[in-house]
């Protein structure tokens, strides 16, 4: 287990400030450029000087201990294999696990073959480099592993492959595996858990299904992919359940998800996942009905044409009538950009067999275990 | 990342037709810098100056002043150079930049200048000075003079080259630290090897440098004669095309260095 206790690190324009342990797992750290990711990996790894607190390996405090004193092993974001060295020779480099295990690992990863012959790390490709680089750290037997972002720069079908195998090797290890990443898919798939990171400091750390059932703020939310973001009013029905008011209409979450946050908060935010919406209709805006105007007021509360306020009789819960501005085609899904009477346009992804245009007046639903409220 | 600059094709394709003026001009460059040589040999074979002149003793004796002072000015320089290259590029500290600029003032500075400083600092009746005669050395016109004239205006280049090399190579000492090697280990496995190119193309300029060497050395040791002092000697005295053996063999040692620096630069592109 690496624990790190009220380290902190200030540069001359940033400034970082952590308390956090990391498992004999595999855990990623998310997070935007600048903040803080890497520079966790350098007071772990031993190449940066915390200015306070201190950092522990297994129980071992690694204060004032060199990085080659550290037996931690790192995986960098260029390959760094020594250009000199064959790939045989770069493995063997810091090896201290015997050759059959060293064997068993290039194949597991396979690379097995590039071992042979003196290969020079030059005539391997980009996932190949990786691979050796990842196998050159593991086997010093390490008693926790960083990871820099060890896919970036990969052709997307190479990424893809290399994920999952990184994800396999690295659960068999039993040390603690940290996993920088900006992807949050890849974090998805290599992790256990996750650690978001923002402005040098940690949002939230769990795994990855509870941070995106209960993302802490409403960054982490939108960092998760959550991207829908819609600020609204407590309320309580005429039936006795509690919806979030968001104006245009009534968001209703699960029980569980309302219940765990403060009760005295009135004002909440809810969040939907564009890929956690369904249309339920389609009708032409060119025919029928004029569309209806859709201004929310700042009070919360909705006048309809007649004047009367919203109830539960006449507001919809969990559904959205919205104009459709854009559609953007993708492989194997459409992104649709829809206008809701929302201060912000609601982004949702439908299969690309659903029928969407631009210009069309659709509902769309969501079911109340997809709703997240911040 | 190699694959995402553009081809040398696309970029030629950019220039396409554009190129005659820059030719040109580089061009009048280049015959500017062929022409003398041109001039000089003809002239010194319509000048009668065989190839026995090569064997004059005074000739005989700059060579072998020259080839036996420049490979230990270059030891010398490459002995201290490399190390303080290295601390250049790892080490972080107040002043860094003003030895960074010191480093490079004997290249800038006119090497008579160099020559005056040095005679202030160990003639022979400076304190410095007395004490090695006392020991029996002499620091001026000898040996030891022509080589403090060349370590203090050649040594330059191997320092500066060095850490080019050394600041291109530190992401690789990383990963030696990580897999748990030392400091010493990691320079003697990594760093070293890895700037060896850099390190020779320093070392080849260091000895052309020291080979060449003239301004200074007309200040500490205008005696014995190196190959450049036997140049001027020889001017002044028999005429310009008399020097014709000397200038052989320094163009000859000078074009050696160039391949011997093309060849070492090939080893010097660390890439992945």
């Amino acid at each position: 287990m690496i624990r790190l206790q009220g380290v902190t690190k200030t540069y001359a324009n940033f400034g970082l400030d952590i308390d956090l342990e990391l498992e004999n797992e595999i855990t990623a750290v998310i997070g935007p450029s600048g903040s803080g990711k890497s520079t966790l990996l350098e007071l772990v790894s031993g190449f940066e000087t915390p200015d306070s607190g201190s950092i522990h390996l297994d129980g071992r405090p690694l204060d004032g201990v060199a990085p080659e004193q550290r037996n931690i092993g790192m995986v960098f974001q260029r390959p760094t294999l020594f250009p000199h060295l064959s790939v045989r020779e770069n493995i063997a480099y810091g090896a201290t696990v015997p050759d059959a295990e060293i064997r068993e690992l290039c194949e597991l990863l396979e690379i097995d073959e590039l071992l042979d012959a003196g290969r020079s790390p030059e005539t391997l490709s980009g996932g190949e480099k990786r691979r050796v680089s990842v196998a050159r750290a593991i086997v010093t037997d390490p008693d926790a592993l960083l990871l820099d972002e060890p896919t970036t720069g990969l052709d997307e079908p190479i990424r893809r492959r290399l994920k999952y195998e990184l994800r396999q090797v690295l659960a068999d290890l039993d040390i603690p595996c940290v996993y920088v990443t900006h992807d949050q898919n890849e974090a998805s798939v290599v992790a256990d858990s996750v650690v978001v990171m923002r402005d040098g400091t940690v949002l939230q750390q769990g795994g990855y299904e509870e941070i995106l059932s209960s993302p802490r703020d409403e960054f982490v939310a939108d960092f998760v992919g959550i991207e829908n973001l819609i600020r609204g009013q407590r309320r309580e029905t005429d039936a006795g359940r509690t919806v979030v008011d968001i104006g245009v209409a009534w968001v209703e979450p699960e029980g569980t998800a309302i219940d765990a946050v403060d009760a005295s908060k009135s004002e909440l935010c809810v969040g939907l996942a564009p890929e956690s919406v369904t249309i339920t209709e389609n009708a032409r805006s060119d025919g029928g009905n004029p569309t209806q105007t859709r201004t929310p007021r700042s009070d919360g509360t909705r006048i309809t044409d007649d004047n009367t306020p919203l109830n539960s009789a006449n507001t919809s819960i969990n559904s959205l009538d919205c104009v459709v501005e854009r559609v953007i085609p993708e492989r194997g899904t459409k992104t649709a950009f829809l206008d809701c009477g929302l201060s912000e346009t609601f982004k949702a992804v439908f299969d690309a067999g659903v029928t969407v245009a631009e210009g069309e007046e659709v509902t769309i639903e969501f079911d109340a275990s997809d709703v997240v409220v911040v | 990342m190699r694959e995402h600059e553009p081809s040398r094709a696309r970029l030629g394709a950019v220039f396409d037709g554009d190129y005659t003026v820059f030719g040109l001009l580089g061009t009048v460059l280049v015959v500017y810098l062929l022409y003398p040589f041109v001039t000089f040999f003809a002239g010194a074979q319509g000048n009668g100056i065989a190839l026995e002149t090569f064997t004059r003793p005074e000739i005989v004796s700059a060579v072998r002043y020259s080839l036996t002072t420049a490979p230990i000015s270059t030891a010398v320089a490459t002995v201290f150079g490399v190390p303080l290259a290295y601390f250049l590029s790892r080490a972080a500290f107040r002043g860094k930049l003003l030895v960074d600029s010191l480093i490079i003032l004997p290249l800038i500075l006119p090497p008579v200048v160099g020559g005056v400083m040095l005679l202030t600092g160990f003639g022979n009746f400076t304190p410095v000075g007395q004490l090695a005669n006392s020991l029996g050395v002499t620091l001026t016109d000898s040996y030891v003079g022509i080589i403090f004239a060349q370590v203090f205006v050649a040594s330059p280049f191997v320092v500066i080259t060095s850490r080019a090399g050394f600041d291109s190579v530190a992401e690789y000492e990383r990963a030696s630290r990580s897999l748990g090697k030392g400091p010493v280990e990691t320079f003697v496995r990594v760093s070293l090897p890895l700037s060896s190119g850099h390190i020779l193309a320093g070392v080849a300029l260091t000895f052309a440098r020291s080979i060449g060497e003239f301004g200074a050395t007309m200040m500490t040791a205008y005696n014995p004669h190196t190959m450049p002092t036997q140049i001027w000697v020889t001017f002044i005295s028999r005429g310009v095309y008399a020097t014709l053996p000397i200038v052989a063999v320094l163009v000859t040692l000078g074009l050696a260095v160039v391949v011997g620096i093309r060849y070492s630069g090939k080893t010097i592109g660390v890439n992945e």
